[in-house]
């Protein structure tokens, strides 16, 4: 089925895009089939994410420092002599997703997609002397989701001889732990603005559309409501929109005002309310100062290039 | 002895409403852009004119939709909508459908069904 020269083809187009994204690239779009296969889905998904970076996080350019945030986590898996998981910390557990008693007395190799059963006994002996003498071996793990984690293993003894130690590091940000000091600090040089507060901004943003029929709350009510202080959000409303609440918040009530008198038969002081408005000639206000007019000066005439079909349905 | 809808089409959609409900169909072939979207919108608002309906949309004439249709839908296009039902079809309906749910965010509650009467039962609570 990959096979055919128009998968081929598509397939080929996605791999470019996704180089050119990586690149920084974010212009391109591959062009529409018109087959509805799992293809084309992952085609149409490539080229929708390549619009919303381009327009949003990437918009004032991108560059690619070339660094991976090192944040690591130790993995540690504490092994009898049968090769059986006696204890594992917390970092393993995370990074293979994990509970402590589904990995706890069951042998390693379960976890583990390499096999090594084609090696004679002699071969095993030979490999563990190697390991525990300093050799670092690739495994690859099989998470819960059964997916695969690969990483740089080392072994050692623990001093009773009898237990081994497994462990390697991964980079994986636990959750609910604070970012590094370090890490932090150079996001702090670049800007006051952590992801975090991108993504709180934008969970106000969103709770600003969705309610544009209503007053809005203060801004120490809405802080309080999202869990910050009414400074923080201000300035980081401002920062990532370039404009204040309240001002999104009217502007975005004044375009739907706008919409609705133009294409509806409601009367204006129904707009006015419907669009969060107190009194009438606040909306009249407001609106003519936006738009240079008053709302009864707009046209009413609806678009008019219906085609009414209700002939086609006679009573 | 059906009572008659008003039924209302444009170039990109036929709606009509039924049973306080309004259907709202892309016709096939739509490339949705911002041109497109904004026309749609407009002509269902003035249908509806003062109404404020529960909305069932049929997606599944949406060949593409591009990220300026994608963003005036999610602002604009639920204007005088109580909540939306959308109709994905096959595979890429559905993918775009999911997409626009999930990256777009709709700002009136939004369900993707594959099945008509799943999404009727889905706006019967908004009615």
């Amino acid at each position: 089925m990959m096979k055919s020269p128009h998968n081929r083809q598509r397939m080929v187009s996605m791999h470019k895009m996704l180089f050119e994204m990586a690149r920084g690239n974010f212009n391109n779009q591959i062009p529409l089939s018109t087959c509805d296969d799992e293809i084309e889905t992952l085609v149409v998904l490539v080229n929708m994410v390549a619009e919303e970076l381009k327009e949003s996080a990437f918009h004032s350019g991108f560059v690619n420092p070339y660094i991976s945030h090192r944040m690591v986590t130790p993995a540690t898996f504490i092994l009898d002599e049968n090769h059986s998981i006696k204890d594992v910390n917390q970092g393993a557990l995370k990074i293979l997703g994990y509970d402590s008693l589904e990995m706890l007395s069951r042998p390693i190799k379960e976890f583990i997609m390499d096999d090594f059963s084609y090696m004679s006994d002699l071969e095993k002996k030979e490999l563990e002397e190697m390991l525990l003498s300093g050799e670092v071996i690739t495994l690859n793990f099989i998470t819960f989701k059964k997916l695969i984690v690969s990483a740089e293993c080392s072994v050692s003894r623990l001093s009773e001889g009898k237990f081994t130690v497994l462990s390697f590091v991964a980079p994986f940000l636990q959750l609910n732990e604070a970012p590094t000091e370090s890490l932090d600090l150079k996001i702090e040089r670049h800007n006051n603005f952590r992801k975090a507060d991108a993504r709180l901004m934008q969970r106000v943003y969103d709770y600003v559309l969705a309610n544009l029929g209503e007053p809005l709350p203060s801004v120490k009510e809405l802080a309080r409501q999202f869990g910050t202080n009414d400074f923080k959000l201000k300035d980081g409303f401002r920062h990532f929109f370039h404009t204040s609440i309240y001002q999104f918040y009217t502007e975005q009530r004044l375009k739907r005002a706008y919409l609705m008198i133009e294409q509806t038969d409601i009367p204006l002081k129904n707009i006015s309310f419907m669009n969060g408005f107190n009194s009438y000639p606040n909306f009249s206000k407001s609106f003519k100062k936006r738009f240079g007019f008053s709302p009864k000066e707009l046209g009413r005439n609806k678009t008019g290039d219906f085609l009414i079909v209700d002939d086609i349905n006679p009573s | 002895m059906s009572a008659p809808h008003e039924a209302f089409e444009n170039q990109n959609a036929r709606f009509w409403i039924d049973n306080g409900i309004l259907f709202f169909e892309y016709k096939a072939h739509t490339a949705l852009d911002l041109e497109v979207a904004m026309r749609v919108v407009a002509d269902r608002i003035a249908f509806q004119n003062e109404r404020l309906l529960p909305v069932i949309c049929d997606t599944r004439g949406i060949v593409s939709i591009d990220k300026a249709a994608r963003d005036y839908l999610a602002k604009s296009g639920s204007l005088l909508a109580k909540a939306v039902a959308l109709i994905g079809g096959e595979n890429v309906s559905m993918t775009m459908s999911t997409f626009y749910l999930e990256i777009s965010k709709p700002s009136v509650p939004t369900r993707i069904f594959t099945v008509e009467q799943e999404a009727l039962d889905y706006l019967l609570d908004f009615v």
